[in-house]
């Protein structure tokens, strides 16, 4: 793929240590050098046995040809539990990708490595040869890692040529995480046993967690045990007992691979590997001075007391070998050449004629020291280096050798303020990184829903010193993303690119990477535990990884928390929606039960009979039938107590006993039948059922002579005498059927008689407690008088008028309303 | 007598306020029980019951002379009352005596129909005051 500008892709574990930190350092500044743009992906260390720490390599799987012209692999980390072979074919899928492995040299890739065996030659060397250890201690790093093997293979190389015997207890296996050292003095101590005199580490981390470890037994480092480490990392400069150490060139590494995959793209002919120097660092853990004083003694200075410009310009070449040396060992990022300044100041300040420049020089390189995370402090020894040569060159000179201790002892105190404010500048840095994450750790972690997560993304990236970033979560599978969120400071509108989707592999929608200038870009896996989210961009702000890696953290777990609300509510809508639908579907059915069985035939002899059921939209129980018979007719009504399918099914059943007991003995007294209807429907309810519904209903036998007999207990029953045109309201002294076993105490028989003419209303309740807007129930009185207003007319006629009148005076239907109108003719 | 274990339920439009007095339990059911009181009072009652047992009185009263109005749902949740004394050992019952309002029709008709159902558990009688 063409692109404007070129973009090389760095595979690096993570960014929490400055091994890291300074390698990136270095690819990132010769990128800037050649105009190319570079991606940092942060995956991990491939296979981590750590909990979940292999989680975080599916973002390797991202990286081809769309997103990055060339690649260089930290493979010193990154293959940490895999070895070289396997790395070697696990970056066969990034062909024809030109690449560059560090640290670790792979088959058939360009690799820059470093003299291991250099390196631990010499601090070997210097711990035998120097110190007079004997029982030197090794703890090794993760098997597979070639360059820690390497470094093993050569501590026992240089033990054999010593004479000094192998002692397999003496070794332990490491993970170069700081824990493996403590584990390594317990596993001596605890199980082995075994008593050394000094412990030479694979990495400068495993040292460290020695020396926690040594000082948490009262074992004292040197004194009683000499540590050293490999690497040179801040934390070993600043640890209680500065780490004696073999400096990688860190950021040299970075910058020299970065060539050869350039070197690659243009198609030029480069070296398959090409190896850096390694030097030993000699502090104070391994049994050397403070402040790094060359113990060398110093040499003989003829005319002492002389000129001293002339002594010094004599013994120029030594005095500059001690400066220079105590300089880079203080401080590893400052140009050692500003050695000849601070020599030839101090010599020129001794003068009576001499310009006084050296503090002003000497405080110009402290301050460099300090802005590149050296340690000021150690800046003592090139003050001591130099007072050793001007207390030597004075002589019997009082008054030279006075000057000369003043002005060390003005830079002694110059260099006690610069680390003492160096000192509080980090502590006062850290605390501000430290309150800047935890603002947004908090507010991250209050945002419960993804848009909120966005929301506080882009808010909190501007305070963090970040220009540009982009979220972007995984789509369905890891195939496609959706980018969520876009924010460029520059304002180029990328924020409206919102939602689009787009093949995971570009890390970014074609188009959103700006064309006209070169960035650098972290890329951090979004993960949580087993769960891959997608994946964040970040454009280099800050130079702490640790930002971009508690970012991660914050970012990964505030989104998983969001998604699970989200999913949360999903699932709460979806079920409520299936509730919705599946009562909804019951709804449908009841109302087909209930409207099913109702009668179609309301033909009887000597009866005018006019019925109608209104189920209301949450559907009642209401149930009329009318069963003529040979010399007469059974009306029924009822209600069961409750709404839906159950109760549907409760009318179904009382329909079907009250039809086949009426069919089988159609002059049955409405008592008994009422009787056998109860245990029929108590038995199914209580006992098959298992539930508590129980109905209201009257069993009305009405004959041919107008004897109308009841039983149960229903609404009150309401007859328009015509031959008075009168009202009666007649109770139905009953129980209601399906509560208790037996009815038979509390069900009686009432009978009264119709002439022709009179009309007999039965209803439920759904018309008597049909409310208005004022809570106001229809009533019965109301009823009776509606009913009054029209008794004359047709039942047909009856039966709109009352029914029209409920619905006008209530607005909404909340019951079934139910009405039958049964006018005898004699 | 031991303390009361049951508490009130107050709500827009219904109350329940149990009260422990020297002739029994009382339990006074007010105003409205529509669709919106139903899941509180199917829940007091099974509670109500299993407190009159503990404290084994003798008669509960179920003051519905304020009660202006009760869907069947509601009073369903009376006939399950009914049915858990109905299967309490008869020597261990106590009596729910419902004290109604002659003049609010629903009470004629359906707490004549609750006490028709059971009479040897259920009595009604006409709210006379305090």
């Amino acid at each position: 793929m063409a692109r404007a500008i070129r973009k090389i892709g760095l595979l690096v574990d993570w960014l929490e240590d400055e091994y890291q930190d300074k390698v990136l350092a270095g690819v990132d500044a010769e990128a800037q050098a050649n105009g190319v743009g570079l991606i940092c992906i942060a995956g991990g260390v491939l296979r981590s046995p750590f909990r979940f720490g292999a989680r975080r390599n599916f973002i390797y799987d991202l990286v081809g040809p769309e997103c990055v012209d060339g690649l260089v692999i930290m493979s010193g980390t990154l293959g940490n539990y895999i070895g070289p072979n396997k790395l070697a074919r696990y970056c066969e899928r990034y062909r024809p990708l030109p690449m560059c492995s560090i640290g670790v040299a792979l088959q058939g890739i360009p690799s820059v490595l470093v003299d291991n065996a250099k390196g631990m030659r010499d601090a070997m060397l210097h711990l035998i040869d120097v110190h007079g250890y004997r029982r030197i201690a090794f703890i090794r790093g993760p098997g597979v890692n070639e360059e820690a093997e390497e470094r093993y293979r050569v501590y026992r190389e240089v033990l054999g040529e010593h004479g000094l015997p192998f002692n397999p207890d003496l070794v332990t296996l490491g993970n170069f995480q700081a824990s493996s050292g403590v584990e390594a003095v317990r596993q001596m101590y605890d199980e082995r046993h075994v008593g050394f005199d000094a412990i030479v580490a694979a990495n400068d981390f495993m040292a460290i967690g020695v020396m926690d470890a040594l000082q948490a037994r009262g074992v004292r480092v040197p004194k009683d045990v000499a540590v050293v480490g490999f690497d040179d990392i801040r934390e070993g400069r600043f640890a209680p007992t500065p780490l004696t150490t073999v400096r990688q060139p860190l950021d040299r590494q970075g910058k020299q691979a970065l060539e050869l995959v350039l070197a690659q793209i243009d198609g030029q002919t480069i070296d398959e590997h090409i190896m850096l120097h390694t030097e030993l660092v000699r502090r104070q853990s391994c049994g050397c001075s403070s402040h790094e004083i060359p113990d060398r003694p110093l040499p003989e200075i003829t005319g002492a007391g002389g000129n001293l410009a002339t002594v010094f310009n004599e013994h120029k070449a030594r005095i500059l070998a001690d400066v220079t040396q105590a300089i880079w060992t203080s401080s590893p990022d400052v140009d050692v050449s500003i050695g000849v300044e601070i020599v030839e100041s101090f010599t020129n300040s001794l003068l009576p004629e001499g310009q006084d420049a050296f503090i002003a020089t000497l405080d110009s390189a402290v301050q460099v020291a300090s802005e590149s995370g050296g340690n000021v402090d150690a800046w003592q020894a090139v003050v001591t280096t130099l007072r050793r040569f001007a207390l030597a060159a004075t002589g019997n000179d009082i008054d030279l050798h006075n000057r000369a201790e003043e002005l060390c002892h003005e830079a002694r105190v110059l260099v006690g303020s610069a680390a003492e404010r160096a000192q509080a500048r980090k502590r006062l840095e850290v605390e501000h990184w430290s309150r800047l994450l935890r603002k947004a750790g908090e507010a991250l972690y209050t945002s419960l829903d993804v848009a909120g997560v966005m929301h506080t993304i882009q808010e909190q990236i501007p305070r963090l010193g970040i220009k540009s970033a982009y979220l972007s979560m995984f789509e369905g599978g890891q195939e496609n993303s959706r980018l969520s969120l876009a924010y460029d400071s520059t304002g180029r509108g990328v924020e409206k690119r919102r939602g689009e989707i787009f093949p995971s592999n570009q890390l970014v929608p074609e188009g959103i990477f700006d064309d006209n200038e070169r960035q650098t870009f972290i890329v951090e896996p979004l993960f949580f535990e087993h769960d891959q989210l997608g994946f964040v961009l970040f454009e280099t702000g800050p130079a702490h990884g640790v930002v971009y890696e508690t970012l991660r953290d914050q970012i990964s777990s505030s989104l998983k928390g969001a998604l699970l609300v989200q999913q949360l509510v999903e699932e709460t809508t979806r079920r409520e929606l299936a509730e919705r639908d599946r009562l909804q579907k019951e709804m449908e059915i009841a109302e087909r039960i209930q409207t099913s069985i109702l009668p179609k035939n309301l033909q009887a002899e000597g009866l005018e009979i006019s019925a109608v059921m209104l189920p209301s939209a949450d559907v009642g129980g209401d149930y009329y039938d009318v069963l003529p018979f040979e010399g007469g007719c059974w009306l029924a009504i009822g209600d069961v107590a409750g709404h839906g399918l159950r109760t549907g099914l409760i009318m179904m059943m009382l329909q079907s006993i009250v039809s086949a007991l009426v069919r089988h003995n159609p002059w049955a007294a409405p008592r008994d039948l009422l009787r056998t209807v109860n245990a029929v429907i108590y038995e199914n309810i209580r006992r098959r059922l298992g539930q508590d519904e129980h109905a209201t209903l009257t069993l009305f036998r009405l004959d041919a002579q107008g004897r109308l007999i009841f039983a149960g207990a229903h609404e009150d029953l309401i007859i328009y005498r015509a031959k008075d045109r009168k009202i009666e309201v007649i109770p139905t002294p009953g129980t209601w059927v399906g509560a208790v076993r037996s009815i038979d105490a509390g069900t009686v028989e009432t009978e009264q008689h119709l002439q022709p003419g009179d009309v007999v209303l039965l209803y439920t309740d759904g018309l008597t407690e049909a409310m208005d807007d004022n809570q106001q129930v229809f009533g019965i009185d109301r009823l009776c008088a509606e009913f009054t207003k029209v008794a004359e007319s047709s039942v047909g006629a009856i039966r709109d008028h009352v029914l029209g009148t409920v619905r006008q005076f209530a607005a909404n239907q909340d019951d079934d309303m139910t009405l039958v109108v049964v006018r005898y003719t004699g | 007598m031991s303390q009361l274990r049951l508490l009130p339920v107050v709500m827009e439009g219904f109350s329940i306020r149990p009260t422990l007095a020297a002739s029994g339990l009382k339990i006074a059911l007010q105003g409205s029980a529509d669709m919106e009181a139903r899941p509180s009072l199917s829940q007091f009652v099974p509670q109500a019951h299993e407190e009159a047992k503990r404290l084994a009185v003798t008669e509960v009263f179920v003051d519905v002379h304020e009660l202006y109005f009760i869907n069947s749902v509601c009073l369903k949740s009376l006939v399950v009352w009914i049915d858990l004394l109905a299967n309490v050992e008869p020597n261990n019952r106590y009596r729910l005596t419902f004290l109604v309002n002659s003049h609010l029709h629903w009470q004629d008709r359906s707490i004549l129909a609750l006490q028709r159902m059971a009479p040897d558990i259920v009595r009604v009688a006409n709210w006379k005051g305090e």
